[in-house]
C-alpha cells in the first residue's frame, strides 16, 4: 500500500495540500494520505504503515519537523522515503541545512499546487498503484 | 481620536516598515487573492469589532514577538477564498466548507487559518530581514486569549485594509531596531 503521510499541526494546511495533489495529480484519489500533527505522531504512523513520501511542515509542538527528518535517516526503515519539507522559514541558511540532513525538496508556504504537484508526482509516478481504501 | 503615526526618520524603521508591508501583502494576496491596503494612520480601535489577534515569538537571532489583529469576518473572507467552495468533500466528518450558506465556519477553523497566516507572514519577514546565510527560529503561533489591540510598546504598528476591513499588525521588541544583523540595503 502506498501512501503519503502529511505532518503539520494545522489541519487547514493539511486539507490545502490534500486539495492541491487531488486536483493536480488525478491518480491520487480519497484514502491516499494520512496525517499527523506533530513529528512523534508522524513516527507512531510510519512504525506501523508504509509510506511512499512524506510532507512535512517544520514548526510543530511536542516534536518539530527536523528532529522528525533525523529520526527518519538515523531508521533504516524510514532513511530511504522522501521528504519534502513545506515551510514558513525559508532562507538560504535553512535550506542548505535541511537538505544536509536529508531532505529532498523544501517548498514555501503558502505552496501552490503549480510547484507542489510536479514533485510528489515525479516521486510516486513509479509507482502505478496508490492504493486507497477507506480512511 | 486618530493616532497619526508619523513617517520615520530612521533608515531602519523605514526598511523594517517597508518589509512588514511587504511580508504582509505577498502572504495575504497569494494565499486568499485580495488586494491588501497598507495605511500610514492607526485608526482608533473599535471595541465593538469582534476581532481574532495571533501572535509568534522570534528567538532567535533576537527576542521579538510579531502580532496580527484581524476581524472575524475578515478571517473568515480569508478563509472562504482561500479554498473552493465547490467539490470539497467532508472527509473523515472534518470540513465544513460543504456548507451551501458557507456561514458556519467553525471557530477553530477560523483561529487554525489565523495562526498559519501568522507564521506565514513572520517567516517571510524574518526572510527579508536577515541575511541569507543566517539562520532563526520563530515560534509556534499562538492564538491570543485577549484580542484586543493593544499596540503600546509596539517597535512598529501598520494598519491595513482588505476588502474595507483594517487590520493590523505589530511587532515587539528592541531587536527589530537595533539588532546590528538587521541591515538596510541601500
Amino acid at each position: 500500500m502506498n501512501k503519503i503521510l502529511i505532518v503539520d499541526d494545522s489541519k487547514t494546511s493539511r486539507m490545502f495540500i490534500k486539495m492541491c495533489l487531488e486536483v493536480a495529480i488525478p491518480e491520487i484519489k480519497a484514502g491516499t494520505f494520512y496525517e499527523a500533527e506533530n513529528g512523534k505522531e508522524a513516527l507512531a504512523l510510519l512504525n506501523d504503515n508504509e509510506a511512499e513520501l512524506v510532507i512535512m511542515d517544520l514548526n510543530m509542538p511536542l516534536m518539530d519537523g527536523s528532529t522528525l527528518l533525523r529520526w527518519m535517516k538515523d531508521n533504516d526503515q524510514l532513511k530511504n522515503i522522501p521528504v519534502i519539507v513545506i515551510t514558513s522559514t525559508n532562507n538560504a541558511a535553512k535550506r542548505d541545512e535541511l537538505l544536509q540532513m536529508g531532505a529532498d525538496h523544501i517548498l514555501s508556504k503558502p505552496v501552490s499546487p503549480a510547484k507542489l504537484a510536479p514533485i510528489v508526482k515525479a516521486i510516486t509516478q513509479d509507482t502505478t498503484d496508490l492504493d486507497t481504501y477507506g480512511a | 481620536m486618530m493616532v497619526k503615526i508619523t513617517p520615520p526618520d530612521c533608515i531602519i524603521e523605514h526598511y523594517l516598515r517597508e518589509k512588514t508591508i511587504n511580508a504582509v501583502i505577498d502572504t495575504l494576496e497569494n494565499i486568499a487573492f485580495m488586494e491588501i491596503i497598507p495605511s500610514k494612520l492607526v485608526t482608533p480601535y473599535d471595541e465593538a469589532l469582534a476581532c481574532l489577534s495571533a501572535e509568534i515569538l522570534i528567538n532567535t537571532p533576537f527576542s521579538g514577538k510579531l502580532r496580527l489583529v484581524l476581524s472575524k469576518a475578515l478571517v473568515k473572507q480569508l478563509v472562504l477564498n482561500s479554498y473552493p467552495s465547490e467539490g470539497i468533500e467532508i472527509r473523515e466528518g472534518q470540513f465544513v466548507f460543504e456548507d451551501i450558506n458557507r456561514n458556519q465556519i467553525p471557530e477553530d477553523t477560523l483561529e487554525d487559518s489565523l495562526r498559519e497566516i501568522v507564521n506565514i507572514v513572520t517567516g517571510r519577514l524574518m526572510t527579508d530581514l536577515i541575511p541569507d546565510n543566517q539562520s532563526y527560529e520563530i515560534g509556534l503561533p499562538e492564538i491570543s486569549a485577549d484580542a484586543f489591540l493593544g499596540f503600546e510598546g509596539a517597535s512598529l504598528c501598520i494598519e491595513f485594509f482588505a476588502e474595507g476591513h483594517p487590520f493590523w499588525l505589530m511587532l515587539f521588541g528592541d531587536g527589530f531596531i537595533n539588532s546590528p544583523i538587521i541591515n538596510p540595503k541601500q
